[in-house]
């Protein structure tokens, strides 16, 4: 019976070893060349040598090629040396070679089989034959190998890839902050831009639109101005019809260039506008919206219709001096004419028998002439030049004459206003023609308002006239009172406005008019240094503003006033407890062009003059008040300002106080009552240090 | 009834003005300029010159400053129907070089014999 170990039979383990399919010997390794002990028959096979020949080989015999070197398996052999040494078990690789010299790789491990003590005496060899694995092996590691060479090369590619897409994200991220830069820059402008911007829809709708548009179309914010507005053509344009121009414009060129137009603000107020504007498709060619800009061009429109109006007034004021040389020259032939006709009319009527029919001819005859002889002189009134009636008159009482004169034949549907704020109200001029300017103007208002009634408003003011408006009313810079008679009648159309003061030109039916009333009214405006203006609508009445020279300067006196001696607007305080009196005085120093205030209290005139010293330049008191005594007001006066000139008016002489006062020629006295020339002169040398004048 | 001297260079006025003073008695010389006018002045001393303004050759200022030079004590009637400037001008002017009286282009026969006898019932002719 075999012995038993480790619970295996011997027997069943030698026949185990024996029958194994797997080469297997085991060698003696205390034996040089490690002799083979026993060798199983798959080992046998393995080398070709029979079972009992293998007993007794060194056991790695097969491992030595024709040449007997161990060659390539030498490193294996060491290793299997090293392994057995540590007792320790290893699998090597080992190429064979066979008795018929072929070779076969087999995987070879190796155990150390040790001795009761532990000694190391033999060891163990398992072959297998390991060539198909190998090449299997060696396939698997090509394939691998390829396989890795693919994954290698895409994933070079998935690198490339994602590089590329790397890239593409960092230049996308560029892109983006590129155009977020852009954009905000233009949302910028867009923002702060000076011009309107905007977009809108072709059916009349903000998109968007600027602060600049909003606040242009007085809006507090664009979308105020968005939320609003929801017609442009009908809540934003002034004439609806210039929308679909723009539309048709747009939509035919694609684009509008500086269309000008008006539009309504928010408020009501016309302003006009400067469009251009481009329209935005699809691709397919569908009109998506409108975007543009639009400049507020109100300044200029009104500066070119300003320039246009003084341009139409030059033209017009140099037609009317043509016509005017034309009229003076002609005059000259027409009253020798004329004169011919009247003398011979009237000689030839003493030739005839009274009541004959050539006796009445004869008087048709001179009726005509005279009426012949009336119409050039009004020719004349428009062209004329001379000024020898002219003196400083009062323009408001000349109006007040004039207008209760005019209110009896005026329509009684008119309803007259008169307003005087002028504080002078006095003109160097003709009042005989000033009158007719006014009575000529008024009844053309009449005229005009005399179907349907309206307001006839006539206003004096005073007027500074700067160099600018001199030049554009073609006068010379300087104080106007300015006469404007406003009505409410039919109006002019431009053609009318443009020859209206044309002589004989008139829209009145024949019979009605002679067409000579404006020429007269501008001849003499003119004639006087002043100036006519004009507006008018049809429908809406009309104004005619006309500046006369207001009586401020010496420079201005007539030659007929050469007697007066007018002031350059010095100011006067004027006290006399008489209001009447007070008044009159005020009245006559402003003719003669001064500054008057009056004041009836003496106490109050005083306080008034202390308040301000220098306030005045001369101070003319009556003497006998209650109170105070001119003389006492002027000493007091004189305390505050000891070269005040101070006139003293009195009725009686022998006043007290008086004479102490002229004999140390304190004050000039004027006598009441006080004439125009007198006061005139008096003012004059009072004003420049001469206390009594030579009147 | 005087002599008369009338300056005028226009034909039909100066026969119908002609004609006018001789029905109201008095006798007239027509001249139809001013240099004219003068030499018969010189020659037939009249009592009064009627003379118009604006005249070519000679105009009527000149000539009534020339008269008034000469011959101090003649009465001079300037007449005239404006021009480019009106005939207040003109007349205001001839006022101050020395006529007596003036009369605006065209009057009638009882403003001429309005200035006639007006000047003829003066004692002397004002000083220039």
């Amino acid at each position: 019976m075999a012995t038993e170990r480790n619970g295996i039979n011997a027997d069943v383990a030698v026949q185990a070893f024996a029958n194994m399919p797997l080469g297997m010997f085991i060698a003696d390794f205390l034996k040089a060349g490690c002799p083979i002990i026993c060798a199983n028959h798959a080992f046998s096979e393995l080398t070709g040598y029979p079972a009992p020949e293998l007993v007794g080989r060194p056991c790695w015999f097969g491992c030595e090629n024709a040449s007997g070197q161990t060659g390539e398996n030498a490193e294996a052999l060491s290793e299997v040396r090293a392994a057995l040494e540590r007792r320790q078990s290893v699998a090597v690789i080992l190429r064979t070679y066979r008795a018929d010299g072929t070779d076969v790789v087999n995987e070879v491990t190796v155990s150390p089989i040790l001795a009761e003590n532990g000694d190391l005496t033999r060891f163990g060899a398992v072959f297998v034959d390991v060539r198909k694995r190998l090449e299997v092996e060696k396939e698997l590691v090509e394939v691998r190998r390829r396989l890795a060479r693919r994954i290698g090369a895409q994933t070079a590619d998935l690198k490339q890839s994602r590089e590329q897409l790397y890239n593409e994200i960092v230049e996308r991220l560029q892109a983006e902050s590129s155009l977020k830069a852009t954009e905000y820059r233009y949302r910028s402008i867009f923002e702060n831009a000076v011009e309107g911007m905007y977009q809108s829809t072709p059916d009349g709708k903000y998109l968007q639109v600027n602060p600049a548009l909003a606040r242009m179309y007085g809006y507090s914010s664009p979308t105020e101005l968005t939320d609003t507005i929801s017609d442009i053509a009908n809540e934003v344009y002034v004439d609806p019809a210039v929308r679909s121009l723009f539309k048709k414009q747009i939509e035919t060129d694609g684009e509008v260039r500086r269309l000008e137009y008006q539009v309504r603000r928010r408020d009501g107020q016309a302003i006009w506008i400067s469009e251009s504007a481009r329209v935005v498709k699809s691709r397919r060619g569908k009109v998506l919206f409108y975007e543009g800009t639009i400049q507020d061009i109100t300044r200029r429109k009104q500066a070119e219709a300003e320039a246009q109006r003084l341009e139409r007034e030059l033209r017009q004021a140099q037609k009317m001096e043509a016509i005017g040389t034309l009229a003076g020259g002609i005059a000259h032939d027409f009253n020798n004419i004329l004169g011919a006709i009247i003398g011979y009319a009237e000689l030839s009527s003493d030739d005839v028998p009274a009541g004959s029919e050539a006796a009445s001819n004869l008087k048709e005859l001179l009726k005509a002439g005279r009426r012949a002889k009336e119409l050039v002189q009004q020719i004349l009134a428009f062209s004329r030049r001379d000024n020898s009636e002219r003196r400083a008159v009062c323009v408001a009482d000349i109006l007040g004459d004039a207008i209760s004169l005019l209110r009896a034949g005026l329509p009684p549907a008119v309803h007259v206003e008169q307003h005087n704020r002028s504080v002078g109200g006095c003109a160097i001029a003709d009042p005989v023609q000033i009158h007719q300017v006014v009575m000529n103007l008024c009844t053309n208002a009449g005229y005009a308002m005399r179907e349907h009634g309206g307001q006839l408003e006539v206003t004096l003011e005073d007027e500074h006239v700067d160099q600018a408006t001199a030049t554009a009313l073609g006068v010379e810079a300087g104080d106007f009172l300015k006469l404007t008679v406003r009505d409410t009648g039919s109006g002019m159309p431009q053609e009318t406005m443009d020859r209206m003061f044309e002589p004989f030109f008139t829209t009145k039916p024949v019979g009605e008019g002679t067409g000579l009333g404006l020429s007269v009214v501008h001849g003499i405006v003119r004639s006087h240094g002043g100036a006519i203006r004009v507006e008018s609508s049809v429908g809406a009445g009309s104004t005619f503003i006309v500046y006369l020279p207001a009586a401020t300067g010496a420079g201005t006196i007539p030659p007929a006033a050469s007697e007066l001696w007018l002031g350059s607007g010095e100011r006067v305080l004027v006290v006399d407890d008489e209001p009447h009196l007070a008044n009159i005085i005020k009245q006559q120093l402003w003719k003669l062009g001064y500054k008057a205030h009056a004041e009836t209290d003496p106490v109050k005139a005083l306080q008034v003059f202390l308040d301000a010293p220098t306030a005045f330049d001369l101070i003319v008191s009556d003497q006998a008040m209650p109170r105070m005594t001119g003389v006492c007001l002027a000493s007091a006066m004189r305390q505050a300002r000891p070269t005040i000139p101070i006139i003293i008016c009195t009725g009686n002489f022998a006043d007290s106080g008086l004479e102490g006062a002229t004999s140390r020629c304190d004050y000039p006295i004027l006598n009441k009552p006080i004439e125009m020339r007198q006061l005139s002169l008096a003012v004059h040398h009072a004003l420049r240090g001469n206390p009594q004048p030579e009147t | 009834m005087a002599l008369i001297v009338l300056i005028d260079d226009d034909e039909s006025l100066r026969t119908m003005l002609t004609k006018m003073c001789e029905r109201l008695g008095h006798e007239v010389l027509a001249e139809s300029n001013g240099s004219l006018g003068l030499k018969r002045v010189r020659q037939a001393r009249p009592q009064v010159v009627i003379t118009d303004i604006l005249m070519p050759e000679k105009e009527g200022v000149e000539t009534i400053m020339e008269l008034r030079r000469e011959f101090p004590k003649l009465k001079i009637i300037a007449m005239s129907g404006g021009g480019r400037n009106s005939a207040s001008d003109y007349l205001s002017m001839a006022r101050k070089f020395g006529a007596a009286f003036t009369l605006a282009k065209p009057f009638g026969r009882e403003e001429l014999k309005n200035a006639l006898e007006s000047v003829l019932a003066e004692p002397q002719s004002p000083k220039p």
